[in-house]
Order: structure tokens, then C-alpha cells, then sequence
């Protein structure tokens, strides 16, 4: 059994073969810290809420703490906080144990591959055996996966751009990193992660400031990986046209296409596009991306290459 | 019988799948994805690109990014001359992989470390006419080698160095030193080097790939000489030629076509080598790799072999220190003379009177045709001397031609034909392999026919559907509905097609952390600092809006109120209601009351007494 593990700030996701239909499970990486009292137990139990205990306390996670969060006033505490496990909060770990086996259902099939991306992107130099990538990866292999690591920008040219050969970037614009994945004919070239700024749409009162925030975030985004790839020489491994693909949260929003045009204009870039695709399910497309690369390592060499 | 080659040709058949496996995994962008880091911008390495042939100004040119075409380098060089055949043969990472005709209105794209060689159309024509007239490819090929050294410059032969430094090397030799033997002293690198190294002629029926040099066979204009990876000891490299790094050559043609001959115009950019015998008299071995990086010094130029006579007179501790750094190949054992050294092909021996006083015996040089101390080097390799001998003093010229000649044969025809009939036997097992295994797992498919009913089975385009009219008679019919199936369904994977459907997550019950909670937990964001308690809840009468807010606050006093105003009862905070108990109880109102009929209340009319006095006058009761 393959499966797609979205690791991203601030959502867990999964997605997994059912023989037909895909099954997806997702949780909130965030806890809620409540007093230990016979009010707050009733009322957790009379939501159904999914909590625990610590010490004195009690600690409510995933959607119920946000729910539970915004009803009584306490904010939310992020399980990933800049993308990074935080090394001091053993509590944090334990609940992003739970978690993640959660979220990842037991496989009982030998050699099972679950293709995976992590929070903060693994582009920099020794993040691929940083803690925290080696801690992710052995919560996967406790529930009897082959844990692989992939970039979210070439899960996200494998999950969109399958028309284009899987030919072209990748930009996927998480919470807290950005990433620039180019790839050729489904193998990735070059990866440029981007420490993104988080947009907060909630918190822009009007439209134009928005617009603004979101274009100013995204040329920057854009100029910074041209010109890294430009000083490398990976932009003329790139063919023409190119094919681009964006997923993320702000993608979502009404006018995207229109600002990622304007931003791509004014970053420069010396690339004719053929197209740009927004995901169209921007909350799993990161998660299905990963699911068709486990499958087709997974798959036989003959049938790899037809795919 | 057949049992047994059946299991013999399914052993075989793993092991060859497993390593296709195993090499397929390697290649497949899935299993080993290999991302380039990108490091800070700014970081930039240099290019260099050499250049050789018929060419104005050959040489090494350092070049930036946007220039690193062949029409920019092209044109750095000066252009090409009036000799060019117009092909250009690209070396790329050891070996030959472009010979294309040179277009000046095209943009040919290079990498960095790429070798441009500019053909001859004289030693093109000239090797032609050679091969024409004898077809035989190992003894025409001395033959068109020296043609195409006679064919070249007088002033010298053009030879390029592949991985003796971290970019290509292109130097000019003296013809009497185009010779692979020869190169090596003069790189001061061991002659045991010469059967690793690849000699790429400048013409494709030269010599070339990975056949072995003949140690002694002229080099011939526009060789490329490309040597192991990391085999060469640069501790010892003579100063070779730096690369050239100006922006347009000063000579340059408006056109990148038409030039004078390059080999008669300019040669002077081309770094020379000094000759061998020269520099083994002068020039002391670098001392670190930037010395030998460092640019060729003109006074290198001006180092002319002097006459035969002349060279002869070497001092003896120079020798002595250059053949100890030197790795022994062919010594003399028990030579306790001076040494001499002459040509390539000849050594010479004289004693030293200040260290023997005798001249040495006879019989032990008793393979050396010369009694009066001078011999061909060709005579003196002995393979019993002792190369370890430590009173060897003195370098002998090992003349390894002829037994190169000997062993190192070209390629030959029965050679080509057992790897083709080799690489035809691995396909067809191959192949043979690859039928088994499918019609294994259709057996497999047809057993577990559980898993194929319920892949979702694919509608049949019309090539699918005769190719499985085709494969019917073959029996392929199960794995066709498969594969077309499987396919179909990656397919709407591919295409987001595919139905998500959200599980509802499952957390084990009575969970226990330990540890300490790091970020200080906030449990209420006090926002009753400036406002009194107030109520979850409010009362409003009807028609009573305006003193809804003068209501009393207290909850006892509220529900007192509420009790007397005989109101509606007073709303609980949501929290703690039950979902859906709101519901059910008026629900069960409604239900009640719809199961007790109303009860009409009977009439009982006033009694007073002019009501009693009415009544009775009207015949009823009081």
C-alpha cells in the first residue's frame, strides 16, 4: 500500500489507495493547553473533543483544539512553530507522534513506500539528516512504511503536470517555506526553498492590501529563485516553454492567476511559459503528488517507464 | 529434463531481473533523486573551453556564462582559417561527443571543459587518400598518422591534455616529439601511463576510443590526449600555457571564416612545450600545483635544444636528482658511471672518473651492441634488469613501441564479433526473461482474479482493443484487461479524477504526555479586567427591550425574576446543553399535547337573585 504524506506547519494530511477512490485523513498541528478541572472535563466530553492528560493540565489536539480554542478564548498553541520541531518540547513530539500515527494507517504490506515531505522543505544543505527530518522519518517507519523524502515542489509538478511529461516548476507556497522544484521528465533537477512569510488573509481588512501583500511576497519569491538558479546554471536545463504548477493556501484565493502573472513579469524570469496550472485541490495536492511518486517507485521498471 | 531447464532459466531470469533492477533503480527518477543545492548567489566557477586546430589563435580561453557558445569562442579565437575543413569535433568529459559542421549563424551551446578541435581539410584529404589506397586499419595507421603530422605545421603539432588539469590543456610539440612517449617525459609523468591513455585523432578513422595508443606512433595534428582521472601527479607538471581570458581576440576577423592559416599565422598564443631534453637539463619540476598552473614562461621559447653534441654534456648531479624523482622503469644495474642522455631513441653511458674510475664490465651490459658505452635505448631494455637497483643512476628511454606492438593490437575483427554476439546473447536472454515473467504473472493474475475484478476495468480504445484481439490467440487477453485497467486508473490519478474521501481520524483513548508543557499555557485571555461579569445570558421581556439592560445581573435574582414574570425559562449556556435536547423536548411537548384532546370547561352560569327570580319565571330550577 502506497501513501502521501503531507507533512506541511500547519496541517498533517495523508492520502492512500482504497482500490478506487483515494482516502485521505488530515489533522491540525496544533494543542491546546486547558486547566485540569471537572468543567473542562465534562465539557471536552460533551464535545467529543480528543484530548490527554499532562501533569496538571490537559491538552486537547488537532481540530478540537482549534474549535475548543476559538470558543473559549485561549489561543492555540502550533505544533510546528516556523516550521521547525522545537527541540525543547517534549510534550510537542509526543502529540506530533500521535499524530502522525493518526494520520498514517498501519501497513501490514511488506515494503510499503510512503513518500513524504516535511515541514520547512529539506532543499538546504544537511537538512536531510537534520533531527527533525530523522525524527519525522522514524515516526514513518514505526508504522511500517519506507519512509522517502521528497520536495513539495516536485510532488506538486508530479501531482499537476502530468500533460507537460512532468516537465517544468514547481512552486509550492507553504506557511512558512516556499519552494522552487525544477524538474525534467519527472527527475528534479534543481530545488530552491524560499523562507516564505505567511499571509494572513484573515488579517488584511481590504482587498488591495491583500493584493499588494500577496504580489510583493510573491516577486520576491520568484526573484530570489531566479537568481539563485541563474548564478548555478540550472535555468538552462529548463526547455521552452515551461510549464508551471503553484499549490499552497493562497492559491485558493480569488485572483491568484493574475497576480502570479504580474509577479512573473516583474521577477524577470528569461522563460517563456506555456501554461500555469493552480492546484485545484491545494489542501491534498502536495499528499497525491507524493502518492504517485511511492507508486510509481513502487511499481515494476517496465510498467515505470509507460507510466 | 524440461523441468530442470525450466528451473535453471527461472534462476537465471532472477538474477538478470535483479540486476536490470538494480540498474533501472539507479536511473528511475523516483529512487534516487538527486537535487542540486543551490548555494548562495554569487558563487560562480570558471569556464574554460580550449580550443585547437585550424584555428587563428587555438589556445584555453576563460570565458563567462552568456559567451559559452562556439560562435563566441570561435570568435575569441580569432576565427577559423582558409584550411579548415569546417567541421568541429566537440570533446565533452572524455570523449568524443558532437562532429558538427560549423554554421556561424547558429548558436551551438558548449559546457564548461569542452575541447573544440577545428579539422584540416589537407590532412583530411590526405589521411582519405591513404585509407583509400589501403584498407588494412593497423598498418595504415603509422602511415596516415605520420601523413597527417607531415600535412601539418612544420613549426610544430597542436596536442591537447585532458585531466592533467582541471581544464583542458592545448600545447605544441616539435614533431620529433609528437609521440605519446615522449609527452609523458615531457609531463614528466611514468611511461606505465601510456597504456591508460586515450589518444582521440583528429580523424575519426584514426586511432581513437578505447583503444591503446602505440607508445611510439606520431602524434598527429589535433590530437587529443586524454589521460585517467586523477592519475596524473601534478606535484611534478612542468609550467603549462594559462588560458587566455581577453575579451575578443586582438587579430580577430570580421568573419568567423577566412582567416590565414592558423597554423602559419598564430602560434605564439599556443603554449609550447619545452622540449624534452631541454627541460630535463633546465627546468626543475614545480614545486606545488600552482606552479604548474602558473602561465608558461616566455624564456621557454627561446630553449632550443642545442645539437647532439652539445646536449651530451650534462652535469651529473642533475641527472642524479632527476632520476630519483623519476619512477624506475628500465636502470642499469651496477652502473656506477655518469650518465648522458640524448634523444628519445638513445641513451648514452659514459663513466664517471670521479666515482668509479673504470669503465663498466662488458658482460654485465652484455645486451648492449655498443662496447665503447654508447647503445640504443631500443637494445637496452632488458627485462632482467633490476628496476630496484639503487645504484641505478641513470634513465634509460624505454623504446616500448615494439612491445606495445606486439600486445597491444588494435581491436580486431574476432574481438568486435564475440562482443556482438555477446551483447545478442544478453538481449535475448534478456528479452526471453521478460516473456517468461509476463506470462508468469498472468498465470498469477488469472489465480488471483480477485485483485483484477476489482481494479476498475478500463473501456477499450480501438488499438487497444485489437491489440487484444492480437494477443488473444497468445493468451494475453487477463494481462491487457490489467495493465489497461491499472493504467486507467493512474491515469485519473494523474488527472485528479479520483474521488478524495475524508477519514475521520482515530486517537487512542486515556492518552498520558509526559513532560513539561514549554510554552507557558494560556488558559483565558482576561477580558473582564474592565467590565464587570455579566451573564451568558439575558432576559427580555416582550415589549420590553429598553429594560433589558437595566435588568438585575446576579443569576438568582434573574431566575426570581424570571420565575415571577412566569416568562419563558431562562436559556442555559450552549455548552452545556446537549445537542439536539432543545429538540427533543419540544418535540415531546407537542406530542403530549397532541395525545390529551382538549377539555371544553362546562358552563356554569352566575347566580345572583333577580338571575334566580328570571330563571324561575321562565319554568326552570334556581
Amino acid at each position: 500500500m502506497s501513501v502521501g504524506l503531507d507533512l506541511g506547519t500547519t496541517e498533517l494530511r495523508s492520502i492512500r489507495d482504497s482500490g478506487g477512490d483515494l482516502i485521505s485523513r488530515r489533522c491540525r498541528a496544533s494543542y491546546l493547553v486547558l486547566r485540569d478541572t471537572s468543567g473542562h472535563r465534562r465539557l471536552l466530553e460533551s464535545f467529543h473533543a480528543r484530548h490527554g492528560t499532562c501533569g496538571d493540565d490537559l491538552v486537547v489536539f488537532g481540530d478540537d483544539a482549534d474549535e475548543c480554542g476559538s470558543m473559549l478564548d485561549v489561543p492555540a498553541i502550533p505544533l510546528l512553530r516556523d516550521g521547525r520541531l522545537p527541540t525543547d518540547d517534549p510534550v510537542a513530539r509526543q502529540i506530533l507522534a500521535l499524530m502522525v500515527e493518526a494520520v498514517l494507517p498501519v501497513n501490514e504490506t511488506p515494503g510499503a513506500i510512503c513518500c513524504m515531505t516535511v515541514p520547512g522543505g529539506y532543499g538546504l544543505e544537511g537538512d536531510t539528516q537534520s533531527l527533525d527530518v530523522r525524527f519525522l522519518k522514524q515516526l514513518v517507519a514505526l508504522r511500517g512504511y519506507t519512509p522517502q523524502l521528497i520536495s513539495s515542489g516536485h510532488a506538486v509538478v508530479l501531482a499537476e503536470l502530468s500533460n507537460s511529461s512532468f516537465s517544468g516548476l514547481g512552486i509550492s507556497l507553504g506557511a512558512t517555506n516556499c519552494e522552487v522544484s525544477v524538474n525534467h521528465c519527472g527527475r528534479e533537477l534543481a530545488v530552491f526553498t524560499v523562507p516564505g512569510e505567511l499571509i494572513d488573509l484573515d488579517a488584511a481588512d481590504q482587498r488591495g492590501a491583500w493584493e499588494r501583500n500577496c504580489l510583493r511576497v510573491l516577486t520576491t519569491i520568484l526573484t530570489e529563485a531566479r537568481e539563485a538558479l541563474d548564478s548555478e546554471g540550472s535555468i538552462r536545463l529548463i526547455q521552452h516553454p515551461v510549464s508551471i504548477a503553484c499549490t499552497g493556501g493562497i492559491t485558493a484565493s480569488e485572483g491568484f492567476a493574475r497576480l502570479f502573472q504580474q509577479a512573473w513579469h516583474q521577477s524577470g524570469w528569461p522563460l517563456q511559459v506555456a501554461q500555469v496550472r493552480i492546484a485545484t485541490n491545494p489542501r491534498f495536492c502536495i499528499a497525491r503528488g507524493g502518492l504517485i511518486k511511492a507508486i510509481l517507485v513502487g511499481r515494476p521498471v517496465s510498467e515505470r517507464r509507460v507510466a | 529434463m524440461f523441468g530442470r531447464t525450466r528451473s535453471c532459466l527461472r534462476w537465471l531470469g532472477i538474477v538478470l531481473l535483479a540486476v536490470c533492477s538494480a540498474n533501472a533503480r539507479a536511473q528511475v527518477p523516483g529512487s534516487n533523486v538527486k537535487v542540486i543545492n543551490v548555494p548562495s548567489a554569487g558563487a560562480s566557477s570558471e569556464l574554460y573551453v580550449g580550443i585547437l586546430g585550424e584555428i587563428l589563435k587555438p589556445g584555453v580561453y576563460r570565458l563567462d556564462r552568456p559567451s559559452l557558445t562556439l560562435q563566441s569562442v570561435i570568435r575569441r579565437a580569432g576565427g577559423l582559417t582558409d584550411d579548415c575543413s569546417g567541421t568541429i569535433r566537440i570533446v565533452r568529459q572524455d570523449r568524443l561527443v558532437e562532429s558538427l559542421f560549423f554554421n556561424p549563424q547558429s548558436n551551438t551551446q558548449l559546457m564548461a571543459g569542452d575541447l573544440l578541435v577545428v579539422e584540416s581539410r589537407r590532412a583530411q584529404s590526405a589521411i582519405s587518400k591513404l585509407y583509400e589506397s589501403d584498407p588494412n586499419l593497423r598498418s595504415t595507421y603509422a602511415r596516415a598518422a605520420a601523413e597527417a603530422v607531415k600535412s601539418a605545421d612544420p613549426a610544430g603539432v597542436q596536442v591537447a591534455f585532458l585531466n592533467v588539469l582541471d581544464r583542458p590543456v592545448v600545447v605544441k610539440v616539435k614533431h620529433e616529439d609528437a609521440r605519446l612517449s615522449n609527452v609523458l617525459q615531457m609531463l614528466d609523468q611514468p611511461l606505465e601511463l601510456a597504456e591508460s591513455v586515450r589518444v582521440i585523432g583528429p580523424d575519426r578513422l584514426l586511432l581513437q576510443g578505447n583503444a591503446t595508443h602505440p607508445i611510439q606512433a606520431p602524434l598527429a595534428d589535433g590530437s587529443v590526449i586524454v589521460f585517467p582521472r586523477n592519475a596524473i601527479n601534478r606535484k611534478s607538471l612542468p609550467a603549462l600555457p594559462a588560458p587566455f581570458d581577453s575579451e575578443i581576440a586582438s587579430g580577430a576577423f570580421p568573419s568567423l571564416i577566412g582567416g590565414p592559416s592558423g597554423q602559419s599565422a598564430e602560434l605564439r598564443n599556443v603554449g609550447q612545450l619545452p622540449p624534452r631534453v631541454a627541460r630535463e637539463t633546465l627546468v626543475q619540476p614545480p614545486a606545488n600545483l600552482d606552479q604548474a598552473t602558473a602561465p608558461a614562461p616566455t624564456s621557454i621559447q627561446s630553449i632550443v635544444p642545442p645539437p647532439m653534441t652539445e646536449r651530451l654534456e650534462i652535469p651529473a648531479p642533475v641527472q642524479t636528482q632527476q632520476a630519483s624523482s623519476r619512477p624506475p622503469i628500465a636502470t642499469l644495474p651496477s652502473f656506477k658511471g655518469g650518465s648522458r642522455i640524448t634523444s628519445s631513441s638513445q641513451v648514452t653511458r659514459t663513466t664517471d672518473p670521479d666515482r668509479s674510475g673504470e669503465p663498466p664490465a662488458i658482460d654485465q651490459m652484455s645486451r648492449t651492441p655498443a662496447e665503447s658505452g654508447e647503445f640504443h635505448s631500443r637494445s637496452s631494455i632488458d627485462t632482467s634488469l633490476d628496476s630496484n637497483e639503487p645504484d641505478a643512476t641513470t634513465v634509460a628511454e624505454p623504446n616500448v613501441a615494439s612491445h606495445h606492438d606486439g600486445k597491444k593490437a588494435p581491436i580486431s575483427l574476432l574481438q568486435i564479433v564475440s562482443v556482438l554476439a555477446g551483447m545478442g546473447l544478453l538481449i535475448g536472454v534478456a528479452l526471453f526473461t521478460r516473456h517468461y515473467l509476463e506470462r508468469r504473472a498472468v498465470r498469477s493474475a488469472i489465480q488471483n482474479s480477485q485483485i483484477a475484478q476489482a481494479l476498475p476495468q478500463a473501456p477499450l480504445t480501438n488499438e487497444q482493443s485489437q491489440m487484444s484481439a492480437t494477443k488473444r490467440d497468445q493468451g494475453h487477453v487477463e494481462s491487457t484487461v490489467e495493465r489497461s485497467s491499472a493504467t486507467l486508473w493512474f491515469d485519473q490519478l494523474l488527472g485528479n479524477q479520483l474521488t478524495i474521501r475524508e477519514e475521520p481520524l482515530e486517537f487512542p483513548s486515556q492518552i498520558a504526555l509526559q513532560g513539561r508543557i514549554v510554552p507557558a499555557p494560556v488558559y483565558r485571555l482576561d477580558t473582564a479586567a474592565s467590565h464587570p461579569p455579566t451573564p451568558h445570558f439575558t432576559i427580555r421581556q416582550p415589549g420590553e427591550v429598553e429594560q433589558a439592560a437595566s435588568l438585575p445581573e446576579s443569576e438568582p435574582e434573574v431566575i426570581d425574576e424570571f420565575e415571577d414574570a412566569h416568562s419563558s425559562r431562562p436559556s442555559r449556556p450552549h455548552f452545556l446543553r446537549r445537542a439536539g435536547e432543545k429538540t427533543v423536548a419540544a418535540a415531546a411537548v407537542m406530542a403530549s399535547q397532541a395525545a390529551s384532546p382538549p377539555v371544553v370547561a362546562e358552563f356554569k352560569p352566575s347566580s345572583t337573585p333577580v338571575t334566580d327570580a328570571l330563571r324561575h319565571l321562565q319554568g326552570g330550577q334556581p
